[in-house]
């Protein structure tokens, strides 16, 4: 009786660790899902090879991934297309590219269409790159830490979006500005090197953050 | 019969019994030695537990082994989680979500920690506010709850609010140590 109520104490204690291990994706589950993906072959072998750099350097969850090019897999074969354009858009640029996925997840949680969900995703991608652009060319005092200038460079680019998704004036470069820095403010104690985002925020002003948001809205027109 | 009778009476009486217990257990204490002078003497409480050290009973073994077993598996499990080389988890503090709700039949949480999947809340004392509590490392968390499948983006607690797709959420800043 004892050696029972041991051997089911056992299991108990192991069974939630071995499930916690297997709910984890692992990367070949996702590139596995790209391999299905009813696009170009060359759209499918670029991702592959983006997420097999992102997915290890902490660019890039393999569990975001999952669901989100899991959702994309049920899009016709265009929009799937641009669902994963846009992700290795997002990879290849070394950004961070979970909350754009994440940003996509929400937006299929609340039952939109794709058409909805990739107008802010593109927009988002924009604002992204140009802000990875634009803080990539300072000259920042400190010796930077890399993934804490990326989550900076998320956050700006974020906020900036934003601000143009709540429907502010993107002429708005003043409250623009001060929504960033909000951010960035934020971001100090929920990323470890405080010091590259308070240079990042030094660094800040209206004129970079101007330019940021005009490169982006400028990309999106085209 | 008078009283002072009656007393004489009864002191006599209990006298005479108690002469007749007293001599009943003088008997009894002699027989009582007698008997445990012709037993073998008890074995002392080290040599007894001496005995169980060297020669186990079964269901012993079998527990000291599980415990080790036990020991081994779950050293192992919290090494890989967060030891040197693991999986890269950072140990903080579970995050509470909480939304009052007493109408409610089923109350979800879901966010960028969850890829958008809801996680379910319970109501565990039966008084309306449903919880949960949720490992986060260190960062921005986007969420919303989910009100018998009813979004609801704002939060009280939040840290601030965003709004996309028509929709707030409610943002949580998670730091670190």
């Amino acid at each position: 009786m004892k050696i029972l109520a041991l051997s089911l104490a056992l299991l108990a204690l192991l069974l939630p660790a071995t499930a916690q291990q297997s709910s984890e994706r692992h990367l070949d589950e996702v590139l596995e899902l790209v391999r299905g993906m009813p696009v170009e072959q060359s759209l499918r072998q670029a991702t592959a090879s983006a997420l097999r750099d992102a997915v290890p350097a902490g660019r890039a969850s393999s569990e975001v991934a999952y669901r989100y090019i899991g959702r994309a897999r049920q899009l016709s074969a265009d929009d799937a297309a641009t669902a994963l354009q846009i992700l290795r858009a997002g990879l290849e640029g070394g950004l961070l590219v979970d909350r754009l996925m994440n940003e996509a997840l929400k937006g299929w949680a609340m039952d939109l269409s794709w058409v909805e969900i990739s107008g802010v995703l593109e927009l988002r991608l924009e604002f992204l790159l140009a802000a990875q652009e634009g803080i990539g060319a300072l000259q920042l005092d400190v010796e930077v830490c890399p993934q804490t200038l990326r989550l900076a460079i998320l956050e700006v680019g974020w906020a900036a979006s934003d601000h143009v998704l709540q429907q502010e004036s993107p002429e708005d470069v003043a409250g623009m500005t001060s929504r960033v820095a909000e951010r960035l403010v934020r971001l100090r104690g929920a990323a470890p090197c405080q010091g590259t985002v308070d240079a990042v925020l030094e660094a800040l002003s209206p004129e970079l953050v101007g330019q940021i948001a005009a490169r982006a809205l400028a990309q999106k027109e085209r | 019969m008078r009283y002072e009778e009656l007393d004489e009476l009864l002191r006599e009486s209990l006298q005479e019994e108690r002469a007749e217990a007293r001599a009943l257990l003088e008997g009894m204490e002699r027989s009582v030695t007698v008997e445990l002078a012709s037993r073998p003497s008890a074995k002392p409480a080290w040599r007894r537990w001496w005995g169980i050290l060297r020669r186990p009973p079964l269901a012993m073994r079998s527990a000291v082994a599980a415990g080790i077993v036990l020991a081994l598996v779950v050293g192992f499990l919290a090494g890989r989680m967060w030891g040197p080389g693991g999986l890269g988890l950072e140990r903080t503090a579970g995050t509470m979500f909480a939304v009052a709700a007493p109408q409610a039949d089923s109350v979800a949480v879901m966010g960028d920690f969850s890829a958008w999947e809801p996680v379910h809340l319970e109501d565990r004392v039966g008084d309306g506010v449903w919880t949960a509590v949720i490992e986060l490392p260190p960062g921005r968390y986007e969420y919303a709850f989910l009100v018998d499948g009813r979004w609801v983006g704002q939060d009280p607690v939040a840290d601030e609010y965003v709004r996309s797709f028509g929709e707030y959420a409610s943002v949580r800043y998670v730091e670190g140590d």
